[in-house]
């Protein structure tokens, strides 16, 4: 059984009047079915709108399905009996990182969240120190959050889930703030969790360049899973990105234009290593 | 718009004193459009502040038409109509029950009678591409792209000289990014309106900016044409920064030995080289 499996899910807003009369539902997830495998790294794209947040939320329990079965580590969400246990399994990291620090010193916001699950203080400590290192800020324990980068606090964040010792992690656009500089530590970490820990990574993203080395993309519009397949496969279909409202990576698409430029260049680049190797067997 | 010596410490004569902006000089002309970039933390929002007032410089001069802004008579309500500033996720400034009233918001607190007020909004709403039957749309029911577009006009109906956008881009998919700095591209071509673009993605303002202004630890580090500014490579990667993806593809061309314009910096610009080059080998 998949860590995370959905079943003809769907999700509705229901919008209402002055009176509580309905006046509008939107289906915001439509008929998903996906099968996340342990040890996975996924990533989910899609315009503005098209679901992927709603989608992450239910994985992680803070919404409940209007339609369908969703299941975390082979527990239905919709069972108020596991809420604890799924939120444990299944951790979150959310786009602004000053939404989600609430600790007056690093080390206290990472020890959060296993106090909350009731662990013995003595191993609190060890889950703490254990996290911050994995991420690399053990030197920081002791600061303040807000004296932080962005990128620093959203690896402060991540250390926050990891030390509840979860099989999964969704990424809820966490690079969406972040320079540069901060984006790439944070894409570095989530990769070295995955490569090292074999934690189950869920990234929801609007840069392509950061989804090249999942396992697998799933694309999502109007609610419903659009495209599946590598890398590869889904952006070998520039255009019909594009007419879902998104792009590709910069050095896919000069191999696109440069192969409809008449130059003979195969399909599936990714990174301008790949474009260089390409351009070399053909000029 | 001039700045000499511009210099802001935060909590000056504490202990937690942070000197935020150092020794600025700047010299803004009329239709100008100009990418201000730095990492998160490196004075920027800082100093777009000082431009229309917000902020009072801790020391240095700060000029409008040659005038002094902070001089006796000068009438800095005035001056955030016509230097208007769009900040980070404006979005979030919405507050009005229809879209039209909320953009009416900026010109009646110009003091502009209803007719007035009301043609601007019009206008404004006009001018950033929004849907005429959504104009009494609540501005809570629209995507982030449209979103955003609202918040942009609240500022456009003010009629402003110089426009300063504050990472506009920030969160939206990739057609919504394309859309907007188009929107953008387009008040400069057609209004002459001088563009402040606040980024910290070189891919975003290097297609569009023809001044860039890099910050770093509150000084000015680089102001010149994008070109010249991204040949600081190594320097501008230890400041958090990377050059735009497309020059990074050159780069590697011409490190293998092709003879390409590694100073390149759009998709456009990068294929026509390599299709010249293709070309010129094979004939």
């Amino acid at each position: 059984m998949g860590i995370i499996e959905t079943r003809k899910l769907a999700y509705e807003y229901i919008r209402r009047d002055d009176e509580g009369n309905v006046s509008g539902i939107t289906r915001a997830v439509d008929d998903v079915n996906i099968d996340v495998r342990p040890g996975e790294f996924i990533a989910i794209l899609g315009h503005n709108g098209s679901g992927k947040s709603t989608l992450a939320k239910q994985i992680n329990a803070i919404l409940t399905p209007s339609e369908g079965e969703i299941y975390v580590d082979g527990m239905n969400v919709a069972d108020p009996s596991k809420l604890w246990d799924i939120r444990q399994r299944a951790g979150m990291v959310f786009q602004n990182p000053d939404n989600q620090i609430i600790g007056q010193l690093v080390e206290e916001d990472v020890g959060f969240g296993p106090e909350n699950l009731g662990v013995p203080t003595n191993e609190i400590w060890e889950r703490v120190n254990e996290s911050l290192k994995m991420m690399q800020m053990l030197e920081y324990s002791k600061h303040s959050p807000n004296k932080l980068s962005g990128g620093q606090k959203q690896r402060v964040s991540i250390a926050g889930v990891l030390a509840m010792h979860p099989k999964c992690i969704i990424f809820d656009e966490p690079t969406a703030m972040l320079d540069p500089h901060g984006r790439k530590e944070v894409i570095r970490s989530a990769r070295a969790l995955n490569d090292v820990e074999k934690i189950t990574i869920i990234l929801i993203t609007h840069y392509m360049e950061e989804t090249i080395y999942a396992d697998r993309i799933f694309v999502m519009d109007k609610g419903r899973i659009a495209m599946e397949g590598t890398p590869k496969e889904v952006f070998s279909q520039v255009e019909k990105l594009q007419e879902l409202r998104l792009g590709v990576p910069q050095a896919t698409l000069v191999a696109y234009r440069l192969k409809q430029a008449g130059l003979p260049i195969p399909d599936g680049i990714l990174t301008r290593q790949e474009l260089r190797e390409a351009l070399k067997a053909c000029l | 718009m001039t700045l000499e010596h511009v210099n802001c410490i935060y909590s000056a004569d504490t202990n937690h004193s942070v000197h935020a902006l150092k020794d600025i000089c700047l010299n803004i002309d009329d239709g100008e459009f100009i990418g201000l970039i730095g990492h998160t933390g490196c004075g920027k929002s800082t100093l777009v502040q000082h431009l229309n007032g917000l902020i009072r410089p801790t020391d240095g001069l700060i000029t409008y038409d040659g005038q002094d802004i902070y001089g006796k008579g000068f009438n800095r309500k005035e001056l955030r109509g016509k230097v208007g500033l769009v900040f980070q996720y404006p979005e979030h400034q919405l507050f009005e029950n229809d879209v039209f009233a909320d953009v009416c918001f900026g010109p009646t607190n110009l003091g502009l009678d209803r007719k007035e007020v009301e043609l601007r909004a019009y206008e404004a709403l006009h001018a950033v591409g929004f849907p005429d039957e959504d104009f009494y749309s609540s501005p809570f029911e629209l995507s982030g792209g449209q979103k955003r577009r609202v918040a942009i006009a609240g500022v456009l109906a003010m009629k402003p000289r110089i426009l300063i956008l504050d990472e506009p881009t920030a969160g939206l998919d990739p057609k919504g990014r394309e859309d907007i700095l188009e929107l953008i591209s387009r008040l400069h071509s057609e209004n002459n309106m001088t563009i402040i673009l606040v980024s910290h993605s070189m891919d975003d303002v290097a297609g569009y900016a023809k001044r860039l202004i890099v910050m770093d630890h509150g000084s000015i580090a680089y102001d010149d044409v994008p070109q010249e500014v991204f040949r600081n490579v190594r320097e501008l990667e230890a400041m958090g920064l990377a050059l735009p993806e497309v020059t990074y593809i050159m780069r590697t061309l011409k490190r293998n030995g092709y003879d390409v314009d590694d100073t390149l910096t759009t998709i456009d610009e990068a294929v026509d080289a390599i299709v010249d080059l293709y070309k010129s080998r094979h004939s």
